[in-house]
């Protein structure tokens, strides 16, 4: 516990010296601390103190240790003593921080360089370097502070650069005992999902009933994934299409998905498909997905959803959804270009993790030629539905 | 230091084992003390942990009924006992241990921290082919250490059923630590849900297990606090990740039962000292996914082993936090009076819960939990620099965290460091500032001088991966089951630094060989099994590569070691 405050204390103490040494270094000035441009200053004469030691290395010289680690190039070493630049306003905020390239005492102490007497009128050579001394005696591994060696300044080892790998070996070499180890991390699991099953409110008529599921099957990283949406009215069963995917993913939180739907209801229809399936940033569950089906038609939908937690059981969910198609389908009743958005907001507690009893509005509207079809049917083109549902899964 | 052993050519030889089953429990402990009457010990609290004394043991692994949480389930027991059965033996002794399993399924049993041959170790697959149902495997390994380690099974998710105890090594030499009395607090973590339940629920919903996210309630709070502008900016980082900064424990208090010596919070385990003595407890994390922070109001600890190695005592500790398979070694002088042992789980969603005590029965006031911490900047790898632009770091490899070794992006890896920092003096999240004086790394030194002084002619660097959302985990982006193994030449001294480029902190455990910890003394190594590596951190240790033959090498949280795994090969 001691070795950080020493280490700090030996930092501050030693920080003028750093900072009448320092140079910037390319991570400095990308970090905006210095320009690279700066000119540099001849340094004051050495003092004679100096002398017994200008055939080291003098601060600022880059050894090949700091050149491999980029602080430096190595052409720099061979001046004899590089004159050291006068501090610049911009470095004033690295104070407590060693320039890169420079030979502080923790580089010193790792063996990087040598630190040569100083050679500022600031500080004679003669008298003893309380800042120094101690060093001797410092536990190596503990003078290069983790900030610095986030920086690359330093390694937190007494070592020289020392080659560095995975550890891998060159040729695969079996296990004594193979089969045994059963080390099942990608165990083939199932999970089906109602996103909601749900009754809406209705003036007229029977309620309708909508389901919206999910099924998945599979390994990390491919899955077989089905998809259906019902809606049901009395007996007679309105919309009802089905989608087989294969779903593999592609990115941390994207999985492409490709396969065939099948639509039942209004009209028979087949399409092959490919979406993406995922969590955007701001965790906004995103699902888009073109299809194409027979005679050139087109699709595409688009769903995006939040959970904004209001506890740790109740959440608020908005949802938008959108559906566009590439041309007419009288049949269907559908027409070309955006045909339908639907916004809702669910308000959905989980009584369980596996179970969350929901109620919601939502708002929907037809545009384009499958407005114009649905009032050719004389129904309406814009509906706002209170619905009441569950989530589950299992 | 190594000795090479090869247990298998001897022949079993059953020398009149002894077995003693004594309770290290306040009843025996009391009844030794003659402070209670025969009649009284039946109102003892704890029901005694069996202690087996060596050099020979015979274990058996066996299915038992059990009820920790009013809810009758089945655990994983050896001699019917959860924890498993104290094993003491001596340094230097020949040890040998039969093993039965009497489960439908494959078992093993690992001795964690224990210097010993390959074929010895216990890893189905590595060290040898498990043991089959009703089969029984003889381990013989020369103990050639001493102090605190335990042992725990190495197949499927049996540890997370009750298959795991302590192990005490008696030195052969006079222990440098003075003690007056000694008890072991095994730590663990129940649920009366299958492990495998547990970790498919994790795979289809990662925060399956966390009840402390954030609320838009939170959200309005901070607005409250420091304006709008700065939660959203604060918030943005997160937003971008699509990460949870309140994502702390993968598997937490919701289902879990935090147990002390195998005693709920409830029940509480209870150990009995004279006013004035030196008590060693010896804490041990054999817990499957818990890090647990251990204090005793009222009390300072003095710190004298850690991963069961002597120590430079670190005095005036109040609290310590154990990562899963950590162990530590602390000795107590309290006065009279009655002490909660207060074992908060790391994300404070439980604690497991005991009293040491000089009146038995009496009981200790038990704390309020501290409040859930809540991950920062530095603990995503990306430094404390104020002022830097965080939004494009998610998965941006910028050239200061730049890893010096192929790193396999892709699905499998959400994140990677930025700027990992080396943390030795961080207690580590939750414990930062908290007003208690809380070991870190930092404070640890060998008791004795490192043996090995060479400098490492080599280093290697891993990354410990994951994608937390699909709950994959890896090193370097590769799982185990595709990854090549490391391959270590035998006798070479080698630096490994451990980068955690995920958000969990990891308990990193090499089988065979010691973890010597760069923590600022390169004389006074400290020789760990286990290592934490905190999130967005970095940590190095030399090892000696002094263990022919195959180790598994791996995160101890059970849930991630298959994927978050790697083989070593020293040959």
């Amino acid at each position: 516990m001691k070795t950080p405050i020493i280490t700090a204390l030996l930092l501050g103490l030693s920080a003028p010296v750093l900072t009448l040494a320092a140079e910037c270094t390319p991570e400095h000035a990308a970090m905006g601390h210095c320009t690279l441009e700066t000119p540099v200053k001849p340094a004051p004469k050495p003092q004679p103190a100096a002398k017994p030691i200008t055939s080291m290395p003098a601060a600022g010289t880059c050894t090949p240790e700091h050149a491999a680690m980029g602080h430096c190039k190595m052409e720099a070493s061979t001046k004899p003593a590089k004159p050291a630049p006068k501090p610049q306003p911009a470095m004033k905020p690295m104070a407590d921080m060693p320039a890169a390239g420079t030979c502080t005492p923790e580089h010193e102490a790792m063996g990087h360089c040598k630190m040569p007497a100083p050679a500022q009128p600031a500080k004679p050579a003669a008298a003893p370097q309380p800042a120094m001394k101690p060093m001797a005696s410092m536990p190596v591994a503990g003078t290069c502070t983790p900030e610095h060696e986030a920086m690359g300044h330093c390694k937190s080892d007494s070592t020289p650069a020392i080659p560095v790998s995975d550890g891998s070996a060159a040729t695969d070499i079996p296990m004594p005992f193979p089969g045994a180890m059963h080390m099942a991390d990608d165990p083939f699991l199932s999970r089906v999902i109602i996103d909601r099953l749900e009754i809406i409110n209705s003036d007229e008529g029977d309620k309708p009933v909508l389901l919206d599921a999910e099924a998945w099957f599979g390994k990390d990283l491919h899955k077989l994934w089905l998809k259906t949406e019902v809606k049901q009215v009395g007996s007679d069963t309105d919309e009802a299409q089905l989608q087989v995917l294969y779903s593999r993913a592609i990115a941390p939180y994207w999985d492409i998905q490709a396969g065939v739907r099948k639509d039942f209801k209004p009209v028979d229809r087949e399409w092959a498909t490919l979406g993406i399936k995922g969590v955007a940033p701001y965790f906004i569950d995103l699902d888009a997905a073109l299809f194409v089906g027979e005679a050139g038609r087109t699709a595409l939908s688009f769903s995006g959803e939040r959970e904004l937690m209001l506890s740790q059981k109740t959440a608020l969910i908005p949802e938008l959804g959108l559906n566009f198609f590439g041309q007419d389908d009288p049949e269907a009743g559908t027409g070309s270009g955006l045909s339908e958005a639907k916004l809702s907001l669910r308000l959905q507690h989980e009584l369980r993790r596996e179970f969350a009893p929901y109620i919601g509005v939502s708002w929907s509207k037809l545009f384009g030629g499958t407005a114009d079809y649905a009032r050719e049917a004389g129904e309406t083109t814009e509906d706002t539905q209170v619905m009441l549902g569950i989530h589950a899964w299992f | 230091m190594k000795f090479q052993h090869d247990g298998g050519a001897t022949v079993v030889v059953d020398k009149g084992r002894r077995r003693f089953v004594q309770g290290l429990t306040a009843g025996s402990m009391l009844a030794s003390l003659g402070l209670l009457s025969p009649g009284l010990l039946c109102a003892a609290p704890n029901p005694e942990v069996p202690v087996l004394e060596g050099p020979v043991f015979d274990l058996t692994i066996e299915e038992v009924a059990v009820n920790f949480t009013g809810q009758p389930g089945t655990a994983t027991a050896i001699n019917g006992s959860i924890p498993a059965p104290l094993l003491r033996m001596r340094e230097g002794d020949d040890i040998t241990i039969r093993v039965t399993n009497r489960l439908p399924v494959t078992s093993s049993v690992h001795w964690h921290g224990l210097i010993l041959p390959a074929n010895m170790d216990g890893v189905p697959g590595l060290s040898f082919a498990g043991i089959k149902p009703s089969e029984t495997y003889v381990y013989r390994f020369r103990a050639a250490q001493s102090g605190t380690y335990w042992y725990h099974s190495h197949s499927g998710y049996q540890e997370q059923t009750g298959l795991y105890g302590s192990i005490i090594i008696e030195p052969r030499q006079a222990d440098p630590v003075r003690y007056d009395r000694d008890y072991i607090v095994l730590l663990s973590d129940w649920s009366d849900d299958k492990p495998e339940t547990i970790y498919a629920r994790l795979k289809k919903l990662s925060h399956y297990y966390n009840t402390r996210e954030r609320t838009l309630g939170d959200f309005v709070t901070e607005v409250d606090e420091q304006g709008l502008g700065k939660t959203l900016e604060d918030r943005k980082m997160w937003n971008d990740m699509r990460m949870s900064d309140r994502d702390i424990s993968d598997v937490t208090g919701w289902t879990y039962t935090y147990l002390a010596n195998g005693r709920t919070p409830t029940d509480g385990w209870e150990g009995v000292f004279r006013p004035g003595e030196r008590v060693r407890l010896r804490f041990i994390n054999g817990s499957a996914m818990t890090f647990f922070d251990v204090r005793m109001p009222g009390l300072k600890m003095e710190v004298v082993a850690a991963d069961g190695q002597n120590i430079r005592p670190v005095k005036g500790i109040d609290e310590i936090r154990l990562g899963v398979a950590e162990t530590y070694d602390v000795i107590v002088q309290p006065p009279a009076g009655a002490y909660t042992l207060f074992a908060q789980a790391i994300d404070r969603s439980g604690y497991a819960r005991g009293t040491l005590t000089s009146q038995p029965g009496q009981k200790g006031a038990v704390p309020a939990m501290d409040p859930a911490p809540i991950l920062t900047h530095a603990d995503m790898g990306m430094g404390d620099m104020a002022g830097m632009d965080h939004s494009a770091m998610g998965h941006d490899m910028s050239q200061m965290g730049q890893p010096r070794v192929p790193v396999k992006t892709g699905p499998q890896v959400d994140m990677m460091a930025m700027m990992p920092m080396v943390r030795l003096n961080d207690p580590g999240i939750g414990l930062r500032n908290n007003g208690r004086r809380v070991l870190s790394y930092a404070d640890i030194r060998n008791l004795t001088p490192t043996l090995d002084k060479r400098p490492p002619g080599r280093e290697i660097e891993l990354h410990l991966t994951g994608n937390m959302s699909r709950y994959m985990w890896s090193i370097n982006g590769v799982k185990f089951a595709d990854a090549k193994p490391i391959a270590l030449k035998f006798g070479e001294r080698v630096r490994i630094t451990l980068i955690n480029d995920t958000m969990m902190n990891h308990p990193i455990h090499l089988h065979g060989m010691w973890s010597e910890l760069e923590t600022g003394d390169p004389d006074y190594l400290p020789r760990k099994h286990t290592v934490i590596v905190q999130p967005g951190a970095k940590i190095s240790y030399l090892v000696t590569a002094d263990a022919m033959g195959q180790w598994a090498y791996h995160c101890h949280l059970l849930y991630h070691m298959e994927g978050m795994m790697r083989r070593v090969v020293v040959a």
